[in-house]
């Protein structure tokens, strides 16, 4: 069997193993580590075999297929990569924050989870609009019940808006890749740019808009951005990987390779498309960071902050997909540390508002360091990686675009200060009568690496 | 030899009267079922499925003959029939019967049902197909109010639109016959000046099939016989009953849709009232709370699929939506009527002590769910997605809405029963109860949803170009 | 990327260690003073065996060395944050005048926005927390602008880059972005409002390195930009004018910054390589006794408690060292002959005069008189000679030590000013020839500056007195004006989505008639609104679907 086709279905295996291992505890945890070590370990050393196009796992008769890409391009290469490392380090704080808050229900928790992070690794890797789809259901299918993990009225709400959300959006990504099937019966992403030629001129319009709307639920465009806040009732460890990298990082991803494979970047400019996704993103960006700062519930506003931030990546990524690739990674790492940070301070003081944060830097000093760091990585300072990131977003940008699309990235840059400097000041220099508290290792260590490896990453460049 | 199929059946119907305690009617249901299912799946099934041959009853040729015509959409129903068929003896006969009456009358006149449903679609005249219709219908009233009080009440709303229906059959068949003199199929189609009163006689036949098939608006006998039929009719009725004049209806209209029926109003209508069998059955599931009614619902909504798809003669989103719902609709019914039986369970909000009494019960609503809602890859989603393709040749956009609105508004009523069973409070482990008999048919079809969902649409895409 | 100067990775070393000491270790041994200390020693070390040469030697050159004597300075504090984010901020300031390409610059003019920051928010008081955040916002938008400038520029060389004119958006930006870090109006409120709040040690840091920074940035990119003329004569002036209304000691020697940085500008704006000269000397002897004002204010504090020179007085008896050194640095800051003030100031208005703007040289000149009698006389009278005596307490050796070779250095470099005209970028005063500080003209002129500023001191003494009264700045409420309307926003924007959300989702509830209780009907009349909306919504996706 094909080593990608391995890789993708290890971590199906995986999910199976944990669902079917019942009571036993130690051996469920295990496989629930392993399994990010072995897709990663398959992932380096992986070798592309350049004569091969695509591998079929299943064909469905008449050019629909569910396939993966053998050799995958930048931003797949990327995703594949950030989703396979995050997954790893996100494997040992799950374990922890599972063991420190007695989640019920963990088998079914940890068998989800890796079926969820399995299904965003396939997306990365599909080599058409079907296999995508289907990859992108499947995440769907995996992350509700997350969702609605604590299984309490508020939980199930947001489950259930959710779901409506993304299978709304499901409907119309379906609608677009039937329109493409029928036109030019070959979904390839190899095959860039001859997708939407083929098809009618009447017919581009809805399809480039059927697509678009379509992935833009799970990458949290205004305004289908409604699910995002409230999906974060979940339990923390599910918003840090979930809700940060795997499902709106997919939802980015088909974004892209929608902007950039399927309609490709001449129609995409020529058609006037471009402004309508423009125009989103950038409202999105000022709308999301403003009503982070109203925010007092921590994980609410980092969520905002996210939606924020996913808009960056839509708005550079109509330009450049250097710019937004750089910003994809940058981002993943910064937001899971942030929301790594805010489950450990909730499980070890059970503190869920900012205004209640007061003095947690003495507190607990190493996870407020990492969370003070990437925070400052968010506004775009170094040496963390998001100043990289921006200065490239910014450049990339062209010059004669009117300066109110570039000067949003500069307000919005003053914005997320706004919203994130509060936290960090509140919880350093405010003075509080709490003791220190002792961190656990287990969730900490995660978070320490990966906001190291920012920094190197930055000086590295 | 293709009526040997459903020759099977009615043989097996035969033996099942004569049956006593040794051989019980059940055993010998199941091995006819079994016969009927090596029939039809022996050898090289996907050569057979394609042949196409006509058979004369005792040799006499149309137009005075009794023809049976095998054609592949006609023999993808009776495989289809057989295999539910078998499952549905099967969940029957592991359902335990609450008086101390023997089954065989029961048995015999599902064999019956099953053997005139194959009879149908290998039917090519008009005649042929009355019989069998009505003749399924009876079987039908009869299974279901068989005995059970509950039964008596459900089928009368049935029988009488079966029997409305049946006058109105009659009455368009006596006027095409009167016009053109023949009542074959073929022989009609092939009539080179049809007049009005063809039309206006297959414009009543149509009508009663849609009738009969509880397309909205003429759906209001379904939710009360579903949802009030006895436990062991779950398994043969609501699954493939309905589906038979929607197998009719097909032929009918690929054989005929040039010339003989006006088909421009059809065209035009059909794919209206299956739009809004989707969205009114999908609205009013909503409301409901005991399960067997919700899935009645859910079931005139599918059935409004099935009528777009005719409505825009698409072959393949039609038969794979066809097989995908009966097998999924099977699943559901015989799940809840196990449940039902055997936990006690029949309404919504009792739903939430499902996992700990049958966690086996419980992947299969979450998998039947998620095929009606049609995500990939399970068997629903290639039936919405070839319905698509279709209306989109038809430039006709409401309904490709409507088509992609209708997981949506699947979602709305399935979600609560999904909610209720995926996110209960972990209370202690509760014996299940229900005995692993019931088990077998229902896991085996639920696969089968999987199953169907990789493999089914090469299998009729290999059908194609067969209109 | 990633080149950096060797310069900066000894402060780099520095600062990691620092950061990772325990904190018993840091409280007990002065080790981590010593790395402190050593780190510029080692950097200075470093500078003189690279290629660095002209402007980015000079000014590496006085950073290392002003960072050397601030350590010196703070030896006596136990404030492991305050040495970390200086390091911290020197090395990035070090970096940014070392920088050989755009993204070095940027990265390090970040750096240094986070160093001070830091810096500033280690005095943990309310007032330091909130100017802070203020200086932040501020620095934040100043980076924010270069790098959008920088990102937008069409080629990406760096050495010999002149921004002629701000034609372009970008140069636009950039020019701000560097303004807003040099203390120009109307960007100006953060220095007298951040520098004070600071700890005393760490405003020798904090005076030095960002407006001396973006002064080198001016020069390098923006010389003989004419607008800037203008904006540096009224920076000199109106720093002048806010300094001789201030009462704290430190806002009086922040507002002093300005003024002089507006010298600086002046002579960037002019353009001739003799005034580009001025501008780097002027900087160079800037930083020197600017540091030392600030070293004898710092001792003041520390001595005194007090930060008011309203509450002073009467300290040259018993602070004879401070009182020398204070001497020292205000002359320096006037202009006086034989110490450093004197050769570079003037070259910057000889500059001015040659290019006969007259207009100039009369402003720079009254700035001039401003500065002696601010700080000279203002806070020399008042805060040493006045007679009123306060407790007393020893200041540290270390302080001492600093102020001393500070001190030292300002005469050095006033006695022999060759030495600093070596260094300097263009070699303008010794290639040139066209200007002799021992010039006979240049001495007169400097003490009659010094002349009138006395006896002006000497009219307005009454209205000169130090009062305490407090000034609620522009800044601080244009500042919190802001905020206010982002909260309001924010609180707007929540509003509306809550309340459309429930009327939209009252509305589907309505239209999917009790679709979600559970079997029960639910009748509302009072929703008609919603539902109709609703109904209409449809029916108009309903047309626009027909339509296409």
């Amino acid at each position: 069997m094909n080593e990608m086709i391995l890789m993708v279905l290890t971590g199906f295996a995986a999910s199976l193993c944990i669902a079917l291992s019942k009571n036993k505890h130690t051996f469920r945890n295990m496989i629930f580590i392993t399994a990010p070590f072995l897709v990663l370990l398959q992932n380096i050393t992986y070798q592309k075999d350049s004569l091969v196009n695509e591998i079929k796992i299943a064909d469905f008769g008449n050019g629909l297929s569910l396939a993966v890409v053998d050799s995958p391009n930048m931003v797949a290469t990327l995703f594949l990569y950030v989703a396979s490392i995050l997954w790893l380090f996100a494997a040992f704080y799950t374990l922890s924050y599972i063991q420190k808050n007695s989640l019920k229900k963990s088998t079914r928790f940890l068998s989800l989870f890796t079926l969820a992070v399995s299904s965003a690794i396939g997306i990365s890797v599909s080599a058409n609009l079907l296999s995508l789809f289907i990859f992108y259901e499947l995440l769907t299918m995996a992350t509700w019940p997350l969702v609605g993990h604590k299984e309490n009225q508020e939980a199930k709400k947001s489950a259930r808006l959710y779901l409506y959300y993304t299978l709304g959006g499901a409907s119309l990504m379906m609608l677009g890749i039937v329109i493409i099937w029928k036109y030019s019966g070959n979904m390839n992403f190899q095959y860039a740019n001859g997708m939407l030629q083929m098809v009618p001129s009447n017919l581009q319009k809805i399809t480039m808009a059927a697509l678009l709307l379509g992935s833009s639920v799970k990458a949290a465009i205004f305004p289908l951005h409604g699910w995002l806040p409230k999906a974060m009732v979940a339990p923390t460890p599910v918003s840090a990987l979930l809700h940060a990298v795997a499902v709106v990082k997919a939802g980015v991803f088909a974004i892209l390779i929608v902007i950039h494979n399927v309609i490709g970047l001449d129609l995409f400019f020529q058609s006037g498309i471009y402004k309508y996704v423009l125009f989103s993103s950038g409202f999105t960006i000022i709308y999301a960071s403003i009503r982070a700062c109203g925010e007092d519930n921590l994980k609410k506003r980092l969520a905002y902050s996210t939606i924020a931030h996913l808009s960056y990546i839509v708005y550079a990524g109509c330009f450049s997909l250097l710019a937004a690739v750089l910003h994809f990674l940058a981002h993943a790492l910064m937001k899971i540390v942030l929301f790594m940070a805010a489950g450990i301070i909730q499980t070890e003081t059970g503190k869920k508002k900012i205004s209640e944060m007061a003095g947690i830097g003495s507190m607990l000093p190493k996870t407020f360091s990492a969370f003070t760091i990437m925070s400052l990585g968010l506004i775009g300072l170094p040496p963390v990686i998001g100043f990289v990131s921006k200065f490239q977003l910014l450049g990339y940008l062209p010059n004669g675009l009117s300066s109110i699309y570039s000067s949003i990235f500069v307000i919005s840059g003053m914005v997320s200060a706004a919203y994130l400097l509060p936290i960090v000041i509140k919880g350093w220099f405010e003075l509080s009568k709490t003791k220190k508290i002792k961190e656990s290792n287990g969730m900490t260590v995660p978070i320490l690496i990966i906001t190291l490896s920012a920094c190197v990453l930055t000086l590295l460049n | 030899m293709i009526f040997a199929i459903p020759l099977s059946f009615f043989v097996g119907a035969v033996f099942c009267i004569l049956a006593n305690k040794k051989i019980t009617a059940k055993k010998i249901a199941i091995t006819f079922a079994l016969i009927n299912f090596a029939l039809c799946f022996q050898g090289n099934f996907v050569n057979n499925l394609l042949a196409k041959g006509s058979f004369g009853l005792g040799g006499w040729t149309p137009p005075y003959g009794i023809e049976f015509f095998a054609e592949p959409i006609g023999l993808t129903f009776v495989c289809l029939v057989s295999m539910i068929g078998f499952f549905g003896l099967m969940y029957a006969g592991a359902i335990p019967s609450k008086s101390k009456q023997n089954n065989n009358l029961f048995f015999a006149l599902t064999l019956f049902l099953l053997g005139a449903l194959q009879a149908i679609s290998l039917s090519g005249d008009l005649f042929n197909i009355y019989v069998w219709l009505e003749l399924s219908s009876i079987c039908a009233f009869a299974i279901m109010g068989y005995r059970t009080k509950e039964g008596a009440f459900a089928t009368f709303n049935y029988l009488l639109a079966a029997g409305v229906a049946g006058v109105i059959f009659l009455l368009g068949t006596g006027l095409v016959y009167g016009a053109s003199g023949t009542l074959n199929l073929a022989q009609i189609s092939t009539l080179p000046n049809p007049g009005q009163s063809i039309s206006s006689g297959f414009a009543l036949i149509i009508t009663s099939l849609l009738i009969k098939m509880a397309l909205t608006p003429f759906h209001f006998w379904l939710p009360d016989a579903y949802g009030n039929s006895p436990t062991k009719t779950l398994g043969v009725i609501p699954a493939i009953v309905t589906k038979a004049p929607a197998i009719i209806l097909f032929k009918i209209a690929l054989q005929l849709h040039q010339n003989q029926i006006n088909w421009i109003a059809f065209e035009f209508f059909l794919p209206l009232m299956g739009a809004g069998a989707v969205i009114y059955g999908s609205l009013m599931a909503v409301k409901q709370a005991k399960l067997k009614k919700i899935l009645a619902y859910s079931s005139i909504a599918q059935l409004g699929l099935v009528a777009i798809g005719i409505g825009i003669l698409d072959v393949k989103g039609t038969l794979i939506q066809i097989i995908a719902h009966s097998v999924v609709k099977f699943s559901l019914f015989c799940s809840v009527g196990a449940l039902e039986h055997f936990a006690n369970i029949k309404t919504i909000d009792e739903l939430k002590s499902t996992f700990q009494k049958s966690p086996i019960l419980s992947w299969v609503f979450i998998i039947c769910g998620f095929s009606l809602a049609g995500i990939p890859p399970f068997a629903g989603f290639f039936a919405k997605y070839y319905l698509v393709v279709s209306s989109l040749e038809k430039n006709n956009f409401f309904i490709v809405a409507v088509i992609l609105l209708s997981s949506l508004l699947t979602a709305g009523y399935f979600l609560k029963i999904l909610e209720n069973i995926v996110f209960t409070k972990y209370t202690k482990k509760l014996k299940s109860l229900i005995p692993k008999t019931i088990y077998f048919p229902i896991v085996f079809n639920c696969s089968l949803v999987i199953i169907f969902g990789i493999f089914l649409p090469k299998l009729i895409s290999a059908l194609e170009g067969l209109a | 990327m990633a080149n950096f100067e060797n310069c900066f990775y000894a402060f780099a070393i520095a600062f990691a260690l620092i950061a990772a000491m325990p904190k018993k270790y840091y409280l007990e041994t002065p080790i981590a003073k010593i790395i402190q200390i050593l780190a510029p020693l080692t950097s200075m070390i470093f500078l003189f065996g690279s290629e660095l040469k002209d402007l980015n030697f000079l000014f590496a050159f006085i950073f290392i060395l002003i960072s050397l004597l601030a350590s010196i300075n703070s030896f006596h504090s136990k404030n492991k944050l305050q040495d970390c984010s200086s390091v911290f901020y020197a090395g990035s300031a070090i970096g940014v005048v070392t920088s050989s390409n755009w993204l070095n610059f940027v990265f390090c003019w970040e750096m240094m926005l986070l160093g001070s920051v830091v810096l500033i928010l280690a005095n943990r008081t309310t007032r330091s927390l909130n100017s802070g955040i203020r200086y932040f916002y501020v620095h934040l938008l100043s980076g924010s602008m270069v790098m959008f400038g920088v990102a937008n520029l069409p080629t990406s060389e760096f050495d010999n880059v002149i921004f002629a004119n701000v034609n372009e958006p970008y140069t636009l930006m950039i020019l701000i972005g560097f303004l807003i870090n040099a203390a120009a109006p109307p960007f100006h409120s953060w220095v007298p409002d951040s520098y004070p709040n600071a700890s005393p040690t760490a405003n020798v840091y904090l005076s030095a390195f960002t407006t001396k920074a973006a002064v080198f940035a001016l020069i390098k990119f923006f010389p003989s930009f004419d607008p800037l003329i203008y904006v540096g004569c009224f920076m000199g002036l109106y720093g002048v004018t806010l300094a001789m209304l201030s009462n704290n000691v430190r806002k009086l020697l922040s507002c002093h910054i300005i003024s002089q940085v507006g010298y600086m500008i002046v002579g960037v704006g002019i353009g001739t390589s003799f005034s580009l000269d001025g501008s780097s000397a002027h900087a160079f002897s800037h930083i020197l006794y600017k540091g030392l004002l600030f070293m004898t204010a710092g001792a003041l504090i520390y001595a005194t408690g007090k930060e008011k020179i309203s509450q002073m007085g009467g300290l040259a008896r018993q602070y004879p060292f401070i009182f020398w050194s204070f001497i020292v640095g205000a002359l320096s800051i006037s202009g006086a002959p034989i110490f450093n003030g004197f050769i570079s100031k003037s070259m910057i208005v000889e500059a001015a005069h040659l290019l006969h703007l007259d207009p100039v040289v009369k402003i720079l000149n009254l700035a001039s008189i401003g500065t002696f009698l601010s700080i000279g006389l203002k806070m020399g009278y008042y805060a040493f000679l006045n007679k009123r005596a306060i407790k007393v307490k020893r200041i540290p050796l270390n302080m001492k030590i600093a102020m001393a070779i500070t001190s030292m250095l300002c005469i050095l470099f006033g006695l022999m000013p060759n030495l600093l005209y070596e260094i300097l970028p263009n070699q303008a005063v010794i290639k040139e020839s066209i200007y002799q500080p021992w010039s006979k003209y240049h001495v007169i002129h400097s003490l009659e500056i010094l002349g009138i500023a006395i006896l002006a001191f000497f009219i307005f003494k009454k209205y000169l007195k130090p009062k305490d009264k407090k000034i609620n700045t522009v800044y601080i409420q244009i500042f919190n004006s802001i905020c206010n309307i982002l909260d309001s926003a924010t609180k707007l924007l929540q509003g509306t989505a809550e309340r459309n959300k429930k009327e939209i989702s009252q509305g589907f509830k309505n239209v999917f008639a009790s679709a979600f209780k559970d079997g029960r009907e639910n009748s509302n009349e009072k929703n008609n609104f919603s539902q109709n909306l609703a109904i209409v919504i449809f029916l108009i996706s309903l047309f626009i679907l027909v339509s296409t």
